[in-house]
């Protein structure tokens, strides 16, 4: 009897783990998704901005007394929500000074040329970011440490002493506060003005000038948004995991990959790709040895390229 | 058919011969330049104590290596690929595996790694190839770095090679590192080598072709699919190969330094600062990009970690926003540009090929024999039927016009015909050749061959160069190949300016070009695509010309046409097209003069008003 | 109103408007008909400044559009409701019109465009919550000329409202077009490959051939004049 509870034991923590963990991975997702569908480029330094984030929110929680004042359960939430707007403003600039020159109209004209340079600058941005980072924050790992990480909640979810879970503290509120940024995200998207836009600039770029719409302001606008979301996904991160200035690259085949399930073009559909990808990576730690875990994740996004490029849950309109 | 268009060409081919001289001669033209350079290199390494930079010496040649091999393949086709470290990592754990495990000595090791490069590019380019921009970028970024993790969990966390101390250059150790420097030489010298061969040959040219305009490059009988996998697996084996002797230089192979994104971003970035496509491009980067990186390392690296892979940032950012093609590729335009001769402009001779307008309009007394038959053709779109049911014959010899207004399924009509967009129903049949169902360079073999509406010429290649792309379905050698592009020049009269480049061509120029393209591959029914848009009296007058000198030599010509004016003074028949389905047909004052097509060119309306 | 002089653009190589001269008064409803390849949607992106002008000059209200910026054009009151209609197909037809409606004043008047946009339209309001990609062609358009007049403009330019579209859903929206222009009292430049529509519903009219203007005239004139049929069909 004891075996079995093990066993269930095992496999609803790698559940809620996935849950969780595939939340916050949703939540990057998100962030990268905003700024495909609108600018169709592949960002390559997605994961040097969810890093940003981590940092920033480090900084926030640490130097500039949130920690002090907020506590140590609200100070860094916070710090990972003001976190995101510093990296909202590493997104404009960025797009300001770099990114503009080869999106926008220009691009759209749809040039092979142009569609590389996109992606080469991307890397250029995301070499000199993480090296950067590296310059200023030298490559001690860092964390968020609070009594959040290391403690969990025991919760038994059939009564009883049998079968126990631990749910940690951090990831589980880390979770909770993604799904909230989702939802505020998608609300945004659907609801307000500039989201229309947004979706608008998405759609169809040559239309969106004719109704006197700044399609390059639209695409910063989405690329600082884009960042800040997942700024705040890395500050969220940053509760419960240590990080470095090249912790970006493990997260960034993720994203992708999340997004790429969850169809591109689709907002929503790339936090429930995200949350899938959490679930697999967690799950297979029950059939799988530690290493072929990331290799899981590879393998799904490898087959859904190859015999689903356009996801599962993105919504797909015919052009009349 | 083909005799007539050949003899009165031939009598060109002496004229355009002293011009264009000097084009595709040689293609092995750099290599002793080449050669002397490397031993050069190998020979002042020579002369270097410290065993350091030896060691550097000795990378540069290698990175040289796996840029120009990326080059070979992104840079010529366009496809940007992320995942070349998959390649390298597979070569250098070859050659460890093989040395550690089996006790199989490099030289061997090596050899294999080139192979299980080429495998490899051939068991992920089969599946990979089929995918389209963003995907095929995210695809091959994933399989280094699934390479990474599986490796890791194999064990291969570090293999060391072991030390043969018994009969060390039996296993390509020495202790004089030196002589790596001299190998790595060789290697990037065979490197250039198939460089050379590939880029300035039908190889180079075709991949070219499919880079700037693949449907186009289709139609000029090119298979994109078999080009893109050939140079796939010639840049993976030669990727394997030098990952091979990386591994023999370092003597030991972790799986984040041969499959890390750090490797495909290194070779992309050399490739990209030098040249993209260009021959020298990826060597000038590595040569100038490697040791700027490993002196900033060796220099700066303690006080400031990670501050060479800023500087590469930083240089390649400034590379894609001033010269995004690369360095070398934006001083090879600067020179185009102060070196453009509009000199060479349109010639025509009309004393060649003058004839009396009456001869053109009197085909319809010769013996009239159908080549293309259209039966009953019908194409869907989703919902929508573009073209219902669309029969007419094309007689041999004749020049017919396809008009109708805007959306009538004209396009779609010659991307039928020409296997881009496969009927619902119905026959296209070449004599008793059954067209539809084949692929698009099977067709032009047939003998279809057509021009597209928007011209996208090889920008910094000659016009001989662009024009022979067309030539190489019909011609194996390519000797042949490029006699048969110089006679489609001079037929469109551009004799003469072979030697231009591509971007330096006027719209009519452009135009000509196309057609002489199409040409090159010997068809019997040329398809034009609104060849007279936006062309001027004199260009128009010249396009008459040519295409009456072509259906005189016996080509039969089909084309769509918006200048009524120019078409009038052409074509022999008019067939109208609206809504997909065909009006009238026939000879151009009845077809003009048919209430039915004023009505659906002018509205309803009009031929009510007009009767009062 | 609007005044082009000797307009010069090229477009994909080739020289698509070669020296056109056209006007538009206040109010006015003038159509530019000519066959394919004539220039005319070049003429409309000229406009809108999507695509850059080789030389000529330009003018709206005495401004010199060359200096403003094509996203700026639509403040100064033009709409431009392009070939192909160009809806948001993913967004829904409300979210559509209300992107037509971006500055302060047409936001104020939204109720009202609503109104008009549903009166004139009623199969919009049908589906208002629809997506705009699954709408039919004739839909489409509807949407795109009640986008278009969502911003309040003072000069509402149709790029071939036809195309694509089948005959009896071309002379709904020509019946529409004329509704507008009679309630409304904005000026009009309506661009058309289908003639005798075009030349019906309008005040004065030119014909555009090969990137030059070949003719103009008042609409009786020209509906009656052999030339026009000569220049889509030759001689």
């Amino acid at each position: 009897m004891s075996d079995m509870s093990g066993v269930i034991e095992n496999v609803l923590g790698s559940l809620y783990a996935g849950l969780t963990i595939g939340a916050i991975y949703g939540l990057m997702c998100v962030g990268l998704a905003l700024i495909f569908s609108v600018m169709r480029v592949i960002n390559f330094a997605q994961g040097e901005l969810l890093v940003g984030g981590m940092y920033a929110s480090l900084f926030l929680f640490g130097s500039t007394g949130i920690g002090m004042v907020l506590g140590p359960y609200a100070g860094p939430i916070v710090s990972a929500l003001l976190g995101g707007v510093v990296v909202f403003v590493l997104g404009i600039v960025l797009y300001a000074l770099l990114m503009r020159h080869v999106s926008g109209m220009r691009a759209a004209a749809g040039d092979g040329d142009e569609h590389n340079a996109q992606l080469t600058l991307t890397l250029g941005i995301s070499l000199v970011l993480s090296n950067g980072g590296l310059l200023l924050f030298g490559s001690m790992p860092r964390s968020l440490r609070t009594p959040m990480s290391s403690n969990a909640w025991p919760f038994a979810p059939f009564g009883g002493d049998d079968i126990m879970l631990f749910l940690n503290q951090a990831r589980t509120v880390a979770a909770v506060i993604s799904v909230l940024v989702m939802i505020a995200c998608a609300l945004f998207v659907a609801r307000t003005r500039t989201g229309k836009t947004l979706r608008a600039a998405a759609d169809n770029q040559e239309a969106t000038t004719y109704m006197g719409i700044d399609v390059n302001r639209a695409f910063m606008l989405a690329f600082g948004g884009g960042a800040a979301v997942t700024g705040i996904a890395g500050g969220l991160v940053a509760m419960y995991l240590p990080f470095e200035p090249y912790t970006g690259i493990e997260f960034i085949m993720v994203m992708y990959a999340g997004v790429v399930l969850g169809g591109i073009g689709s907002v929503s559909g790339a936090f429930l790709g995200g949350l899938t990808i959490g679930l697999v990576q967690q799950l297979s730690t029950l059939v799988l040895p530690q290493q072929l875990q990331n290799a899981a994740v590879f393998v799904i996004f490898l087959l859904v390229i190859l015999l689903r490029p356009q996801g599962f849950f993105g919504k797909v309109i015919e052009r009349v | 058919m083909s005799e007539p268009l050949e003899a009165a060409a031939r009598a060109d081919d002496a004229h355009g011969e002293s011009r264009a001289r000097g084009i595709g001669r040689g293609r092995f033209g750099p290599m002793p330049l080449i050669a002397l350079g490397m031993l050069c290199y190998a020979g002042l390494a020579w002369l270097v104590v410290d065993r350091y930079v030896q060691l550097m010496l000795a990378f540069v040649p290698i990175w040289a290596t796996v840029a120009i091999a990326w080059n070979l393949f992104s840079g010529q086709s366009g496809l940007m690929s992320f995942g070349h470290a998959a390649f390298f990592g597979l070569g250098a754990y070859t050659v460890a595996i093989l040395l550690a495990q089996f006790g199989v000595s490099p030289w061997f090791g090596l050899v294999a790694a080139a192979l299980v490069g080429a495998l490899a590019g051939l068991v992920i380019g089969v599946p990979t190839l089929r995918l389209r921009g963003h995907y095929f970028a995210l695809a091959m970024l994933a399989y280094p770095l699934a390479l990474l993790f599986v490796f890791e969990w194999l064990g291969f966390q570090e293999v060391a090679l072991p030390m043969h101390r018994e009969a060390p250059a039996a296993y390509l150790q020495f202790d004089d590192q030196r002589i790596y420097v001299a190998l790595a030489s060789a290697l990037l010298l065979v490197t250039m080598a198939v460089a050379c061969c590939v880029q300035r040959g039908r190889f180079g040219l075709s991949l070219l072709a499919i880079k700037q305009n693949e449907t186009a490059a289709l139609a000029a009988g090119i298979d994109p699919r078999r080009w893109k996998l050939r140079a796939l697996v010639l840049s993976s084996a030669l990727t394997g190969l030098a990952g091979g002797l990386y591994a023999v230089v370092l003597l030991i192979v972790t799986p984040s330094a041969v499959f890390g994104l750090s490797v495909s971003a290194q070779a992309l970035i050399y490739t990209l600062f030098g040249g993209v496509g260009t021959l020298f491009g990826p060597l000038i980067g590595a040569a100038v990009l490697v040791p700027l990186g490993e002196l900033l390392r060796a220099g700066l690296g303690d006080a400031l970690p990670g501050i060479q892979g800023v500087v590469l940032g930083v240089a390649i950012i400034l590379v894609v926003l001033m010269a995004p093609q690369g360095i070398l590729t934006w001083f090879k335009d600067r020179r185009a540009r102060r070196l453009a001769d509009p000199s060479t402009a349109l010639h025509f001779d009309p004393e060649r090929f003058e004839r009396s307008p009456e001869e053109s309009v009197s085909s319809a007394t010769a013996a009239r024999r159908v080549l293309l038959s259209v039966e009953g053709v019908s194409v869907r779109f989703g919902g929508l039927l573009a073209l219902s049911n669309v029969s007419f014959d094309v007689y041999e010899g004749e020049i017919l016009g396809i008009i109708g207004p805007n959306g009538a399924g004209k396009t779609t009509l010659f991307n039928t015909l020409t296997g881009f967009v496969r009927p619902w129903s119905g026959s296209v049949r070449m004599e008793t050749n059954e067209l539809v169902g084949q692929r698009a360079n099977r067709i032009l073999e047939a003998g279809v061959a057509r021009t597209f509406q928007v011209v996208r010429p090889f920008r910094r290649l000659s016009v001989l160069h662009n024009v022979v792309v067309g030539a190489f379905s019909r011609e194996k050698h390519d000797a042949d190949a490029y006699r048969r592009a110089r006679e489609a020049i001079a037929l469109v009269g551009l004799a003469g300016c072979e030697a231009r480049l591509g971007a330096s061509l006027t719209t009519v120029e452009l135009r000509l070009m196309e057609m002489a393209r199409a040409l090159a591959a010997n068809p019997r029914v040329l398809l034009l695509d609104e060849t007279f848009a936006g062309l001027g009296a004199g260009e128009v007058e010249h396009m008459l010309r040519v295409i009456a000198t072509l259906r005189r030599l016996g080509v039969t010509i089909v084309i769509i046409e918006h200048t009524m004016h120019a078409m009038l003074r052409l074509v022999d028949r008019l067939l109208v097209l609206d809504h997909g389905v065909v009006l009238a047909q026939g000879a151009p004052s009845d077809v003009t003069g048919d209430p039915a097509v004023i009505e659906a060119y002018l509205g309803k309306r009009w031929v009510q008003h007009a009767a009062h | 109103m609007l005044r082009i002089d000797a307009l010069c653009v090229s477009y994909g190589g080739a020289r698509a408007l070669d020296g056109a001269t056209l006007t538009v008064g206040p109010g006015e409803f003038v159509a530019v008909v000519g066959p394919n390849g004539a220039g005319k949607t070049t003429l409309f992106r000229a406009i809108s400044g999507v695509t850059p002008i080789e030389s000529g000059a330009l003018g709206y209200d005495g401004h010199d559009l060359s200096r403003v910026a094509p996203s700026a054009r639509a403040a100064l009151g033009i709409a431009h409701v392009p070939e192909g209609r160009q809806v948001f197909a993913r967004l829904t037809v409300l979210e559509n019109l209300e992107m037509g409606a971006q500055s302060a004043n047409a936001r104020r008047a939204w109720k009202e465009t609503l109104d008009f946009a549903f009166s004139l339209f009623p199969r919009l309001h049908e589906r208002q919550r629809q997506l705009a990609g699954t709408l039919s062609g004739g839909e489409q358009q509807m949407l795109a000329i009640a986008r278009g007049l969502a911003s309040l403009p003072r000069l509402l330019m149709l790029d071939e409202p036809s195309m694509g579209l089948a005959p009896a859903v071309v002379e709904q929206i020509f019946e529409s077009i004329q509704a507008v222009h009679r309630s409304r009292g904005i000026a009009i430049l309506l661009v058309e490959q289908r003639a005798a529509e075009a030349l019906e519903a309008c005040h004065r009219g030119y014909v555009l051939e090969s990137g030059r203007i070949v003719m103009e005239g008042r609409h009786e004139d020209l509906l009656r004049d052999e030339r026009v049929k000569r220049a889509y069909l030759g001689q």
